[in-house]
């Protein structure tokens, strides 16, 4: 796995199902042909839904080549992912990787990686780099169906414990004000938990660098059509207030986003 | 007169083939230029550019619907320089056909984009967009015949250009606004903008932070399309037609209906090879059937 992003490309992947979790989450894994990605980047895949495709945070990385995503059974994409699985030989067209991902934090440094239970899954690849690069990280996660999981179950198959906590804007905030808090903190969870987070390192004196990944409707996902504006919080050009998420995102340092 | 089996002629401007990128979902080119080569295709045509940069409409700012996308971008730009001197040039540079489209508050705007554009060696038309329905005052050119007119006169007094005019979809007397940009001195139509669309979400409350935005994508199609066909009849204007088109048989129902080229837009979105596949499948069916060039357009 990589840290530097590669040259985003396009190609018809071949998809199946990987695996049925508990009847709660499908991983679909996807065939090779596109370049690797590093942590917090996305793949968007035509699932035949509409105009649009849809944006994935990749879930694990296959011996293959390809990699897998985690989707939840009941939406649009689901469905239409279901219908091409009905097929004898299904493909997608996907393109990626794309966006800015999670940098990589200093030498020395320890990590925090804080997620709610339907975004733990995008953290995985960044745990398992952290992880592969030694670095000291610690994993949280909150809310409802943190002990099942699939991506806590990777992460403990990799010897990474994740904590279940009840709920993850308030585990966030007890980890930035602990007497020794992380170097650097990376939160994957619904807008008002990263706007939290946002605010906790706002606040602090010598605060940790904290890393958000936004989710926002996009549409290109390459930086073209500036679907996916991002406010900024303190842009350097009025004229500019906007950032936009599948380019200078969907990884933000908190302080960056302004948050409403 | 290009030597390329599909070649075009867009009034004076030749197009290697008749597939153009629609000013809009390209943007400004982004890493669709990592994806795929814009050379390959007829023209460029890119976001709109005004004279200062805009800073567009607040999120959300697209919403996909049933047969199609609704955006309300409003026309987010850096400002006509920093289009010319970036990706105006580097396009150019990589071989594409450059044409910049220009947005205004008023008729000043437009003519200072003009001016600008046409002092670049880079750019080979100016398209003039007189119909975007996501920001103030955007349709009032688009749909007033004595006031398009104006305004392509007095961009017409700046630059030698080509000038092509994006119309709306819907005006109230489509003849009348293409005879108007006709005699003003237009050398092209492009048939058609979004169009104005609503869309509402399951509270009842607009998907949009501007409300309202502009229809594309599939659902567009038969109203672009007779549109073309209905300009076609009126005009003697080349026509650039564009609403829908995904696949080359799309973009072979524009042809027959009357336009010479057509522009690819949303479709990028699912599938950021759509126009040069478009382009490869029409330049194949023209070297294949041996046809002298143009004769697909008619």
């Amino acid at each position: 796995m990589t840290w530097r992003p590669p040259a985003p490309a396009v190609a018809d992947l071949a998809i199946a199902v990987a695996g049925r979790r508990r009847a709660r989450d499908v991983e679909i894994a996807f065939g090779p042909g596109l370049p690797e990605g590093a942590p917090g980047q996305f793949v968007m895949v035509d699932t035949g839904d509409g105009v649009l495709p849809t944006p994935f945070s990749v879930f694990r990385d296959r011996p293959d080549g390809g990699f897998s995503v985690l989707i939840r059974p009941g939406g649009r994409p689901a469905a239409a992912l279901s219908a091409r699985l009905r097929g004898s030989r299904p493909t997608v067209r996907a393109f990626g990787p794309l966006g800015r991902p999670f940098p990589p934090p200093p030498p020395g440094a320890r990590a925090l990686c804080a997620a709610d239970a339907g975004h733990l899954s995008s953290l995985v690849r960044l745990v398992q780099a952290l992880a592969q690069g030694a670095t000291p990280v610690r994993v949280i996660a909150g809310g409802e169906g943190v002990a099942r999981a699939p991506a806590r179950r990777v992460l403990a198959d990799a010897g990474v414990r994740v904590e279940a906590v009840p709920e993850v804007t308030a585990a966030v905030a007890a980890a930035l004000s602990a007497a020794t808090p992380a170097d650097v903190v990376y939160v994957a969870a619904p807008v008002d938990a990263l706007a939290h987070a946002a605010r906790l390192a706002g606040d602090m004196a010598a605060a940790p660098a904290v890393y958000v990944a936004v989710e926002v409707a996009m549409a290109c996902g390459v930086g073209a059509c500036f679907g996916c504006p991002v406010a900024l919080a303190r842009p350097e050009d009025p004229r500019h207030p906007y950032a936009r998420a599948c380019t200078e995102g969907p990884v933000f340092a908190a302080q960056e986003v302004r948050f409403s | 007169m290009s030597d390329a089996p599909a070649a075009v002629d867009v009034g004076r401007l030749v197009l290697k083939n008749p597939v153009v990128l629609a000013s809009g979902p390209f943007g400004f080119g982004g890493r669709y230029v990592e994806l795929f080569d814009p050379a390959r295709l007829g023209a460029v045509v890119l976001k709109g550019a005004a004279p200062v940069p805009w800073p567009g409409n607040p999120p959300p700012r697209v919403a996909a619907v049933d047969g199609g996308l609704v955006n309300a971008i409003g026309l987010e730009n850096p400002g006509i320089d920093a289009v010319l001197a970036g990706p105006a040039r580097a396009l150019a540079a990589a071989g594409a056909t450059v044409v910049v489209n220009a947005i205004g508050h008023d008729a000043a705007d437009f003519v200072e984009v003009a001016r600008r554009a046409a002092d670049s060696p880079d750019v080979r038309a100016i398209e003039l967009n007189v119909s975007c329905p996501n920001v103030p005052d955007g349709l009032r050119y688009g749909t007033d015949p004595g006031a398009v007119a104006g305004l392509v006169a007095a961009v017409r007094a700046v630059t030698r250009l080509p000038l092509w005019v994006k119309l709306p979809p819907t005006p109230p007397d489509r003849a009348a606004l293409a005879r108007a940009v006709r005699d003003a001195g237009a050398d092209a139509l492009s048939l058609v903008n979004t169009l104005p669309a609503l869309p509402l979400g399951p509270t009842g409350r607009s998907r949009l932070g501007a409300w309202a935005g502009g229809l594309s994508g599939p659902a567009l199609r038969p109203v672009a399309l007779l549109a073309v066909a209905e300009c076609a009849r009126s005009v003697d204007l080349p026509i650039i037609g564009m609403g829908g088109i995904e696949t080359a048989e799309h973009a072979r129902l524009f042809l027959a209906a009357g336009a010479r080229a057509v522009a690819v837009g949303t479709a990028l979105f699912r599938n950021p090879l759509a126009a040069v596949e478009i382009a490869a499948a029409l330049d194949d069916a023209a070297v294949h059937a041996g046809r002298p060039k143009q004769d697909h357009a008619r």
